[in-house]
């Protein structure tokens, strides 16, 4: 890395720990560092935006080989309402959703976010959402015994620019009169309150987890290049599902999606100080991988794809018999349809609590494909055939599941505080 | 980590259980002297040894005979050395009577003084010291002498072998962390005097060898010594079951 | 006294907490910016001192073999963890092997301030000592706050101690920790007393201190062996937990049917009675034996293995059953978490051939099993190691059982 790739990590670093205090004076000591004072402003013309609220990928940027490259700061905030909804507060929310719209451009320079309803507020409007399978969440492993998001609404906010996630926040509850020269005159306080010990954020990108080396409990072994604090790339093309693939398709909700959010620890001494570059390609991608040197450092070797051909997937349960350990990807890949990835994953590290972790947002058509994809990645079937239960199963032992959420992430058109039924109009 | 009283903590008890501590370092071929460019991932054990030099000497009655102890080791694993050492030694003959024991330039370092408290007891044939390097720093690594034992040889000693041991040896890092310790043990031989072969070549205790194993057959797998009552001494064992606690 | 809780309990668990608090982003902020002056001189080392290796020893054999010193560990009281009873067994930190496929990965710990905790876990109404990955999970606490990230020690087998679940775990200071352990379901089949328990997870909590004195005991209580025996063929024998005697010998009476609760308010004395993980004698297996044609178990990879048929009709099989314990020399340690492959074959034909399932079975402890529908004296039976025992290994153990050649035999009279 040169001096001046080290000074801009260093800015970086700076900015997501910004994101992760929050406030106001977060924001004014991230906009004096940022040097991004020119954000491009956004629109008003809600038909240049996509109808549905996940369309991201469009706007993204992508690498050489096509991959999407997800935007590096990010927030998600836990809301409750106030009483039950009304006409007035779905106005209310509606014009501070647009208000986000009309002071940024729609993408990683400007912001992208999604808005997503709980099982719990369907529950408190008295019908579950039409057509919509959206169960409360529960644990998905024998292991764990998460929190469960309870509130009602998720906002997710996304942005290169760490002072875009901040104002938009602290425009949302009114905390500043302008946003990005666009004045603020609607805000959710009147309907929403913050759960601010639930206050998530986090970040991605190639050097960011390795700034994070001063925590204890993130080991200075992470690589320098690495952009998740596993150590390697993820979010290859071919191995994640498309925006339509996660698209619901039918009744009121058609255009929208259903989100999962788990939020975990990482156990990274172990990973990084006991396990073998060797044993960590094995774990996360395939032994084959692992023996033939197919990722790099940290998958720089990869293009589109993690490399997994329908046989690596086919030789799972093979792998675990013969070579004593499966790959996370390779178990997770068992999963797909017809070839086809069934999550949209938008996952992005974070160090809440000071401690090392990963906020896992998937998008998904329905929250059972979420369930029988984490149930391929839990390897049970191989548990005994030459891997344990949790030891040479992919990455189960480096994982600690802190809180499960489920969301339904509306069309664009039913984002504020939708009815169990809406009608299109 | 508390600092704690290092200085003072100089344990006779610490002695008087290691000298009754079986002796079962021997000899201890290590190969020193090359240099480890970097010291690669060896899974070896993290242990300072103490051994006597010369580990064999000739001596006459009325002589008076000194033995380096050389003490070894690399420090911990993150690198600290050792800030304070402390060995006893004893003699397993009347013939031989340690009369001083003096420290050597293991721990002295630059720009440290060297804290020593010895103790010499004729009547039992022993000695200890202990030295701390005061400030410790980044404390001390290598191979080095760390003591000066003197003996005298009894005017009317008969002719003899007789056995210098290292009955306790301690060695704590700069970090408050002790270091587990390996001895190895020198003979005087007084006299012209020759090691009564009292030569054992059967498995130390509680360890099986494979050439003492019954040919495999039907009892090919028995547990050998297991189910016998082992010394709690041998096994180091430390039962303490009073540290589950409540809450 | 201790404290139990079962798994139905109400977890309380301190949430995570998602804000970080500003005073420390005001240090992390200027520490961010010292960034580029900190990275520039980090010096390297120059690598020239003299110092020796540390003592191991060198080239030891492909089998078991004695390691050069008995480690010395405190032994907490067992504690009940829903079905399951566990006891911790606390050592210093301390090079270890993983096993990757048939190579070995050595771990080293990185710094000599913390323990090396280790867990025996068993099955207190029938003696049977858990001897395979199951997932256990350990979270440290010191005065409330949490203590690094979790973990998820490995399985290791070690001569002193047979199998239990360990890591080395680092501290950074002195202090008095609280361990809680979660202990998932048992996820590996149960045959016997075993069916149909374990299949709720257990959680207990305990407390060690860790301070001088322990140091003091661990380190200052190992032992090194006369060096003449490292690395010659052979172990160390079990480690006595209690001065009991035999532990997981079955048939012994070693169960406290006399309403002693040791579990409780022992009050301080040295109670525990931890098992040995040693499997029964070859000779206490029923059925007919397989041996090598000089009347003797076969081995591979210096483990030895009790193959035996049993009638049909068996607890296990309606058919005949093969019966497969891996165990290693000495001390009949299970093998666990390999995977076996069985083909019989009658004048050159296969006439079966398929894995073979890792069973826990309260009187023949861990083994692997299969139906065997068609089998006749004088079939050839092979079976073939596809991985070895995927556990870690403490020393004296790493260099066995990784290549493991397949064991060929015929098939005798069936009783
Ligand atoms: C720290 C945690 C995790 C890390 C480091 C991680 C890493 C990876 C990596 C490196 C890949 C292969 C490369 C790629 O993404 O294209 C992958 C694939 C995948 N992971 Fe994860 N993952 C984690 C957690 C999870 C979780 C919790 C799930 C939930 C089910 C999951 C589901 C998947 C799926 C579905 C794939 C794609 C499989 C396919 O190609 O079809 N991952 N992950």
């Amino acid at each position: 890395m040169s001096l001046l790739e080290r000074t801009d990590l260093s800015r970086r670093a700076y900015l997501r720990t910004a994101v992760a205090v929050g406030g106001a004076g977060a924001l004014s000591a991230c906009l004096e560092r940022s040097g991004d004072d020119e954000i491009p402003r956004g629109t008003d013309d809600q038909r240049t935006l996509p109808g549905r609220q996940h369309a991201w990928n469009g706007v993204l940027e992508r690498d050489d080989h096509g991959n999407v490259r997800p935007p590096e700061h990010h927030v998600l905030l836990a809301l409750s309402l106030r009483g039950e909804p009304t006409t007035e507060d779905r106005e209310t929310v509606e014009s501070s959703l647009r208000t986000l719209e009309r002071a940024f451009e729609w993408g990683a320079s400007g912001l992208v976010f999604t808005v997503g309803y709980s099982h719990a507020y369907f529950e408190r409007l008295g019908e579950p959402p039409a057509g919509v399978d959206l169960p409360a969440p529960t644990a998905l492993t024998e292991r764990e015994d998460p929190e469960v998001d309870e509130f009602d609404a998720l906002v997710h906010l996304a942005s290169d620019h760490a002072s875009a996630v901040l104002a938009a926040e602290e425009a949302l509850f009114g905390e500043v009169e302008t946003l990005n020269g666009i004045s603020v005159e609607v805000d959710l306080s009147s309907v929403f309150e913050r759960e601010g010990a639930l206050r998530r954020t986090g970040f991605v990108g190639p050097g960011l987890p390795a700034a994070e080396t001063d925590l204890p409990a993130v080991p200075d072994a992470v690589p320098e290049d690495a952009p998740f604090f596993m150590g390697f790339r993820s979010g290859f093309r071919e191995s994640q599902a498309s925006e339509d693939r996660v698209t619901i398709t039918e009744g009121p909700f058609a255009g929208g999606t259903t989100q999962h959010v788990s939020s975990m620890t990482l156990q990274l001494d172990v990973w990084f100080e006991q396990d073998s570059h060797a044993q960590r390609v094995a774990k996360l991608f395939s032994p084959e991988h692992a023996d033939e040197g197919l990722v790099g450092e940290v998958g720089e070797r990869l293009g589109d794809s993690s490399g997994l051909t329908s046989e690596r997937i086919e030789a799972t349960a093979n792998d675990a018999r013969r070579r004593g350990v499966v790959g996370h990807a390779q178990k997770a890949a068992r999963a797909r349809e017809d070839g086809q990835p069934l999550l949209l994953r938008r996952d992005f590290n974070t160090v809440d609590g000071d401690v090392p972790g990963l906020h896992f947002l998937s998008l998904q058509r329905t929250v059972e494909e979420f369930g029988r994809v984490r149930e391929a990645m839990n390897g049970t079937d191989l548990a005994g055939s030459g891997v344990g239960t949790v030891l040479n199963n992919g990455i189960l032992q480096y994982l600690f599941v802190d809180r499960r959420g489920n969301y339904l992430v509306p069309p664009r058109k039913h984002r504020a505080l939708p009815p169990s039924a809406p009608t299109t109009e | 980590m508390g600092t704690s009283p290092r200085a003072e903590t100089q344990r006779p008890a610490e002695h008087s259980r290691a000298r009754t501590a079986a002796r079962l370092c021997l000899v201890v071929l290590l190969l020193f002297g090359t240099a480890f460019a970097s010291v690669p991932v060896t899974a070896g054990d993290n242990v300072a040894l103490f051994y006597v030099e010369p580990d064999e000497v000739d001596a006459d009655p009325g002589e008076t005979v000194t033995l380096e102890v050389v003490m070894s080791t690399h420090g911990g694993w993150s690198g600290e050395g050792v800030g304070d050492a402390a060995l006893a030694v004893e003699t397993d003959s009347d013939a031989l009577i340690p009369v001083a024991i003096d420290p050597g330039p293991f721990l002295a370092g630059d720009g440290s003084d060297l804290e020593v408290r010895t103790n010499v007891d004729e009547e039992n044939a022993s000695a200890w010291i202990s030295q701390k390097r005061v400030p410790a720093g980044d404390g001390a690594t290598g191979t080095e002498p760390v003591a000066t034992v003197t003996l005298a040889v009894a005017a009317d000693a008969e002719p003899t072998s007789a056995t210098v041991s290292i009955v306790g040896s301690q060695a704590t890092l700069v970090s408050e962390i002790r270091q587990a310790t390996m001895t190895r043990e020198a003979t005087v031989h007084v006299d012209g005097g020759e090691p009564d072969d009292a030569s054992d070549d059967g498995s130390p205790e509680g360890v099986t060898l494979a050439e003492d194993e019954p040919p495999t057959g039907d009892d090919a797998d028995a547990i050998p010594g297991f189910g016998h009552a082992l010394a709690v001494g041998v096994l180091a064992l430390v039962l303490t079951a009073r540290y589950a606690r409540t809450r | 006294m201790t404290r139990n809780d079962d798994s139905n309990a109400t977890r309380e668990r301190k949430p995570r907490q998602y804000r970080t608090n500003r005073r420390g982003f005001l240090s992390r902020a200027g520490a961010a910016a010292g960034l580029v002056a900190v990275t520039g001189c980090l010096a390297e080392d120059d690598g020239t001192d003299a110092v020796p290796a540390f003592p191991r020893v060198e080239d030891p054999p492909e089998a078991v073999y004695v390691p050069t010193h008995r480690e010395a560990m405190r032994v907490l009281e067992p504690l009940e963890a829903g079905e399951y009873t566990l006891a911790s067994m606390l050592s210093y930190p301390h090079p270890f092997w993983l096993v990757d496929g048939t190579e070995t990965v050595p771990v080293e710990p990185d710094s000599d301030l913390g323990v090396h905790m280790m867990f025996t876990v068993w099955d207190e109404a029938t003696g049977t000592v858990i001897p395979l990955d199951s997932g256990a999970e350990i979270r440290l606490e010191r005065d409330g706050e949490p203590v690094g990230t979790p973990r998820l020690p490995w399985t290791m087998i070690s001569q002193e101690m047979g199998v239990h679940f360990g890591d080395n775990v680092p501290l950074e200071s002195f202090g008095t920790y609280t361990v809680e352990v979660s202990l998932p379901p048992l996820g590996v089949e149960r045959t016997g007393a075993l069916a149909g328990r374990f299949t709720d997870g257990g959680r207990a909590t305990f407390e060690f201190d860790y301070d001088e004195a322990f140091v003091e005991e661990v380190v200052g209580g190992v032992e090194y062996l006369d060096e003449a025996v490292w690395g010659r063929s052979g172990a160390l024998e079990p480690m006595d937990h209690a001065g009991h005697g035999d532990s997981q010998h079955h048939g012994d009476d070693h169960h406290h049917d006399d309403g002693h609760n040791h579990h409780g308010d022992t009050g301080g004395h040295a109670h525990a009675h931890v098992p040995f993980s040693a499997l029964p004698a070859s000779g206490d297996y029923p059925g007919t034996h397989l041996l090598t044609a000089d009347g003797a178990y076969p081995q591979s990879g210096d483990a030895t293995f009790v193959l035996t048929v049993l009638e049909a009709g068996s607890r296990f099989a309606d058919e005949r059953y093969l019966l497969v314990s891996p165990r290693t020399p000495y001390n009949r340690v299970p093998l666990a978490d390999m995977a076996l492959d069985v083909r019989l074959e009658r004048d050159g034909t296969t006439v079966q051939r398929g894995p073979l399932e890792q069973t826990l079975d309260d009187e023949f402890g861990l083994h692997y099993g299969r139906a065997l529908e068609d089998v006749e004296p004088g079939d050839e039976l092979t079976l073939t190691v596809e991985t070895p025992p995927q556990v870690a290994r403490h020393q004296g153990y790493e260099t066995a059982f990784l290549r493991m050649e397949p064991i060929e035999l015929r098939v005798p009279e069936l009783g």
